[in-house]
């Protein structure tokens, strides 16, 4: 009898945490299956850039690119990654910059280290990516 | 609980602009395109607005063409302006109508081509 008594103690902790526990574990469960459920109602979007220029060193032939800027819009408005790719026969350069993005466009001015300008012409990228 | 915001899936993450550069002899043809913006009527792309440098003294016909392409690189619009340009040299504006209207979700890719012509 004095040991039950003794042991009393012991056994309701257990059972509350055992409580605890269970509870805890149905809460995580929910949200699994919240995540689940969402899987479909997740946002998807489409980044539309409306214009696209560059900036030039000078008006000779071989001029290059120092820069430029766009414009840039996302279905879905948030932080994004954006990365600005420049590409002429000559070589690549690359800007990366963080931007909330919204419906409405935004202009975005980059610079970058020169590259020669040439023919057939450049080619910017504009990719953006979620934050 | 609540649930962590869940990152936006990307249907088009991407779009690309190619603006072009000539390097011809005869007749010389060393003009470039410096930009393009395309104007939209809610989501419909209905022309484009592009700027290039006549670097060639004298009157010449320039013919400015673009195209929308979309995400398979298959051409979904273009549109096509040819005019007579004076003498002098420097900046020019031109507006290009496209001939159909497209959604600017469809467009992953505008090209902007320059060529000048003997004739209209």
């Amino acid at each position: 009898m004095l040991r039950v008594r003794q042991s009393l103690p012991l056994f309701l902790a257990l059972l509350v945490s055992s409580a605890a526990y269970a509870a805890a574990l149905a809460l995580t469960s929910s949200s699994v299956d919240q995540l689940g459920m969402g899987e479909g109602n997740v946002d998807r979007y489409y980044v539309r850039v409306l214009s696209a220029s560059i900036t030039v060193n000078n008006d000779d032939f071989n001029n290059q690119i120092t820069g430029g800027s766009v414009t840039v819009a996302s279905t879905v408005p948030g932080t994004y990654v954006v990365t600005i790719t420049v590409t002429t026969s000559a070589g690549t350069r690359t800007y990366t910059t963080t931007t909330t993005l919204s419906t409405s466009p935004a202009t975005i001015t980059f610079t970058i280290s020169p590259l020669d300008y040439t023919a057939p012409g450049v080619t910017i990228s504009v990719r953006a990516d979620p934050a | 609980m609540p649930v962590a915001a869940v990152d936006p899936l990307a249907v088009k993450q991407e779009m690309s602009y190619s603006l072009g550069k000539n390097n011809v002899n005869v007749p010389v043809d060393q003009d470039e395109v410096r930009s393009v913006a395309l104007s939209v009527s809610g989501t419909t792309v209905t022309s484009a607005t592009v700027e290039f440098y006549k670097r060639t003294f004298g009157p010449y016909r320039v013919r400015t063409t673009v195209t929308l392409l979309d995400g398979n690189g298959n051409t979904i619009s273009t549109g096509t302006r040819c005019r007579n340009y004076g003498a002098s040299t420097g900046s020019i504006s031109e507006t290009v109508a496209f001939t159909q209207p497209v959604s600017i979700d469809s467009v992953y890719r505008v090209n902007v081509e320059i060529q000048r012509v003997n004739a209209c």
